[in-house]
């Protein structure tokens, strides 16, 4: 057999390619099939462009810190101030693009926390479904789901210092869970299927049966909820700006906009639905593109 | 000549997909007698379902086109058929008894009140009181043996086995009286003693109202002891048909010989080595013959053309280029079934 | 006489199902397995023949007996087995799709028992699947393909190949061909055959497939809620056949050929259903279904017996039924 080494190496290369394409194929046409996911993935990538080069697409970025402008305060959405400005004369429009930085740090942070450590705990307890780590596991991600997100959210962050950060361990603290949840449930079914009976009954160990046999069969559905999630924490961060407890200004952030827009209704009415409008889009976006993602992992259908 | 329940002719039908058209079913012909038991024998991924799901309209129209072909219900063309007429004929005229009796009641309803929806909306019974419809439902579980009715009307679907709640299945398929019953496959999921039992119960039900049936199954053991005639069907095609013993006495086509050969005897003599390879890529069939690329007699002619049908002997049907040669003169008519009948 | 591969010495296998209920999937069983055979074991679906396969397997603890595998008790108090029994038996599943992780390659599947038994060294590892995918006559390009692209008997090739890495000594096959289609059958069966010849392997069978049973097995096993009803040699198995239970099986299979027909026993019917193994009836579990019932059996369970060299039957009308 020594002589096969080389085509070995060979036919890897060649072999691989052409399964992988083909399953992007797939995974295209499936998540084409719907035009909102399309529409959902062109406002994601509109979302990140103005995250990262807000710098150069924002006319006024001086705006952003502590600038005030009464010459040309409280100004309706013109030429020259497509959204309008605020009490003190800022551009609405650059501070809104500023917010989208914010928002997707914050789901990006929040995320990047919340969806591992949930998703070995779920993975921990499904596997040992039925014993006693599975009830201690559960039991306590049972405590965190019962007390409403929002008002654990604002506990935390009240008791802190309010700012970005805490707002973010604040809301990555009551995220973590709803991962747990759904990997539990994927990986208690995944592991009485009979390919994991096998790798315990060939002697494989539990890391191995835990990472590289289940672990993989849970992916789908943790992607798709990330993707809806990435919404769901905008709006929740947005919604602890908005009581004060997230950025502190002068920085910008959606909900602290809209609160402080709130007292200028109706008169001053672009300084709130801008912002406003700014959520909508990213929440909107990330929904969307979760749907696609769905979609795309579901395996029945032509 | 008998009149025909089920009249198919020269019928395709494409499923949409990602690739392209899937071209499952090719031209095919078939027809039912009024009080025929017919089979319909394939292996997986045939397309025997696709056609008999079709015959009822039951597949989404968004995935599915059908290019060519009628399916003659009665006489009435059921593909294009209005919502009123499609409603009588699921109500009244065919019926599909399905692979899976797991799935096919539903979980959260008793057998009774199952029963007592469907004899609602059959349209037969409009003004049954309910002990009326107590009345028919018993009736109709009576008829697919099952002792105690009282009992089985209150009980929920996981509270019976399988084989029982197989005869409900076929019982609520049977409350209003049907031209056509179709079994798509009904013992599959079944221990073969209940099979037996379901198989002779059937046979019976069907006999005795002079009803058609349609059995669809892999099995040719079940179809011998089942049907008086029988439909090969391979890579969407009718490869051969003729009448039970005629089968089982001269099978012809390669296919039909191979399929025979696979089964494994009561009677020993160990294992034939099977047919090598899959069944075709819909998407891309072969150009001639679908059988083609698995036929161990296959020459350049099959890889090029469509094989025709040739009649070898009185109803006995066979699509293959072997048998051209000889009576060629009959082979291209279309439609060939219905002149000789 | 050759070796004892497996023996198992009244082996019960009790299921709790509320207070103080037990499912009795196993409840009994003995036979042993000699080197070189091939043993079928027949039952109906909830007759626990499954049940048995993965006991011996150590998926389950058993609640009571011992099991004997090459000469070694293998049922200590823990639910585990040794490394060498892992090496040298192996289990090869029903569901060709369940079997295998969708998200692994071929190479992935294979290497995991080469990896944990150290079969070969790691760089060699890549050309020893080659050889295995040999073994099982599918092509090298096998390796890099993943279980969702390929078809059902491909798969269970896959699955047996994967049995073989470890180059064990007994292979127990849960239904392997119950969900493939009769042309791909043939060929899972042949090649099973082949490697039985050729590696010197021996099975146990778990099928309800008579037709199947009679041209792979030497012996069959016939159960019933949980017991053996008749043990055989597959000849005289299908040929004089004791038990009613056993009649009633043969009697319901389809069968394509008059000569099979003249098998099937005439004098018996398939009537009723396997009764719950929560609530086994009094007596002979089969008196049920049987035409032949007595009031003994509704009362005695009858204990196996040897009625020819090798040919066991529980049943305490059978001899007078056969009229002997």
């Amino acid at each position: 057999m020594s002589g096969d080494v080389n085509m070995t190496a060979a036919k890897k290369k060649g072999l691989l390619s052409p399964s992988a394409k083909e399953n992007l194929r797939i995974y295209w046409y499936k998540f084409t099939r719907n035009r909102l996911s399309v529409f959902g993935l062109i406002l994601v990538c509109l979302s990140l462009l103005f995250a990262i080069f807000a710098k150069q697409i924002v006319p006024y970025p001086e705006h952003i810190g502590t600038f005030v402008d009464y010459a040309n305060a409280s100004q309706a959405p013109s030429g020259s101030y497509w959204f309008g400005t605020d009490q003190m004369g800022r551009d609405v429009f650059s501070r809104v693009i500023y917010c989208f930085r914010g928002a997707l740090l914050m789901s990006v942070v929040v995320l990047a926390i919340a969806v591992p450590v949930g998703t070995l705990l779920g993975l921990i307890a499904g596997y040992y479904h039925g014993t006693k780590i599975d009830t201690v596991i559960m039991r306590i991600t049972d405590v965190f789901l019962s007390v409403p997100a929002l008002i654990l959210a604002l506990c935390i962050a009240s008791i802190l210092k309010p700012n970005m950060m805490n707002s973010m361990l604040a809301v990555t603290i009551m995220w973590w869970p709803w991962y747990t949840r759904l990997v539990y449930g994927q990986a208690s079914s995944i592991s009485g299927e009979y390919f994991v009976k096998n790798a315990e009954l060939v002697g494989a160990s539990k890391m191995h049966i835990m990472l590289k046999e289940i672990l993989p069969n849970c992916l789908s559905p943790i992607f798709t909820k990330m993707a809806l999630d990435v919404g769901w924490v905008i709006l929740m961060g947005a919604s602890l700006s908005f009581v004060g407890l997230g950025e502190q200004p002068p920085t910008p952030a959606f909900g602290q906009m809209i609160s402080d827009g709130a007292s200028y209704m109706p008169d001053m009415w672009w300084m709130t639905i801008f912002p406003a409008v700014g959520v909508a889009f990213m929440i909107l976006g990330f929904n969307f593109l979760g749907d696609g993602i769905r979609d795309m992992f579901d395996k029945g259908g032509h | 000549m008998a009149e025909k329940v089920l009249n198919i002719q020269d019928l395709s039908i494409w499923y949409k997909t990602y690739r392209g058209m899937s071209k499952v079913v090719d031209h095919i012909d078939m027809f039912v007698n009024k009080g025929e038991k017919v089979g319909l024998v394939g292996e997986s991924g045939c397309g025997k379902t696709t056609t008999m799901k079709t015959i009822l309209r039951v597949i989404d129209k968004d995935i599915i086109h059908v290019p060519n072909g009628t399916v003659e219900f009665n006489g009435k063309n059921v593909l294009k058929m209005n919502k009123d007429e499609l409603l009588e004929l699921r109500r009244k005229g065919a019926s599909m008894i399905s692979q899976s009796p797991m799935s096919a009641l539903n979980p959260v309803f008793t057998i009774g009140e199952q029963l007592f929806d469907i004899i609602k909306f059959s349209g037969q019974y409009p003004k049954a009181t309910k002990a009326e419809m107590i009345e028919v439902a018993k009736q109709a579980i009576t008829s697919v043996m099952l002792s105690d009715p009282d009992r089985i009307m209150d009980s929920y679907p996981h509270q019976l086995s399988g084989g029982m709640r197989q005869r409900i299945c076929i019982a609520s398929s049977l409350v209003t009286p049907r031209d056509l019953l179709i079994a798509d496959e009904p013992c599959t999921a079944l221990d073969v003693t209940i099979q037996d039992q379901i198989h002779r119960m059937l046979r019976e039900l069907v006999e005795e109202k002079g009803r058609s049936l349609i059995m669809i199954t892999h099995s040719l053991g079940v179809a011998r002891e089942l049907v008086d005639r029988i439909y090969i069907m391979y890579g969407g095609n009718i490869v051969e048909s003729c009448r039970t013993q005629d089968l089982f006495d001269n099978p012809s086509h390669p296919y039909t010989v191979g399929l025979m050969e696979c089964v494994p005897r009561l009677s020993g003599g160990g294992l034939s080595a099977g047919i090598y390879g899959y069944v075709p890529d819909y998407v891309n069939p072969p150009e001639g013959c679908r059988f083609c690329p698995r036929c161990k007699d296959a020459k350049e002619i099959c890889k090029k053309k469509r094989p025709p049908k040739v009649e070898i002997s009185p109803e006995h049907f066979v699509s293959c280029f072997k048998y051209a040669g000889a009576s060629a003169s009959q082979s291209e008519e279309e439609g060939g079934a219905e002149k000789h009948e | 006489m050759s070796k004892e591969i497996l023996t198992l010495k009244d082996l019960k296998q009790y299921f709790p199902a509320g207070k103080d209920r037990f499912v009795r999937a196993v409840d009994g069983v003995n036979f042993t397995i000699y080197e070189g055979e091939v043993m079928g074991l027949v039952g109906e679906s909830g007759s626990g023949k499954s049940t048995i396969a993965y006991t011996v397997m150590g998926m389950y603890q058993q609640t009571d007996g011992e099991i004997v595998f090459n000469g070694e008790t293998i049922t200590g108090k823990t639910k585990g087995r040794s490394k060498d029994f892992r090496r040298n038996a192996q289990i090869v599943f029903q569901d060709p799709g369940s079997s295998l992780n969708p998200y692994q390659d071929v190479r992935q599947i294979l290497s995991l028992p080469l990896k944990v038994h150290n079969i070969v060294p790691k760089n060699e590892i890549e050309d020893k699947i080659l050889e295995i995918l040999e073994m099982v006559e599918l092509p090298p390009d096998f390796m890099y393909k993943s279980p969702n692209s390929i078809g059902g008997g491909e798969r269970q090739l896959v699955s047996i190949a994967r049995a073989l890495c470890s180059d064990p000594k007994f292979i127990i096959l849960d239904e392997p061909t119950s969900s493939l289609d009769v042309s791909i059958q043939a060929k899972i069966l042949n090649m099973l055959m082949k490697l039985h010849e050729e590696k010197k392997l021996t099975y146990m069978f778990i099928t309800h497939d008579m037709g199947v049973m009679r041209n792979v097995s030497t012996k069959i096993a016939i159960m019933y809620l949980g017991k053996i009803c008749e043990i055989a040699p597959t000849k005289t198995f299908y040929e004089e056949p004791l038990h009613p239970y056993t009649q009633m099986l043969l009697s319901a299979i389809p069968v394509i050929s008059p000569e099979e027909e003249a098998l099937k026993p005439k004098k018996i019917k398939c009537e009723g259903e396997i009764p719950s193994p929560v609530n086994l009836p009094s007596g002979c579990s089969f008196h049920t279904r049987c035409p032949f019932k007595t009031e003994l059996c509704m009362k005695e369970d009858p204990q196996m017996r040897e009625v020819e060299p090798g040919h066991f039957v529980r049943c305490h009308r059978c001899m007078e039924l056969a009229g002997k």
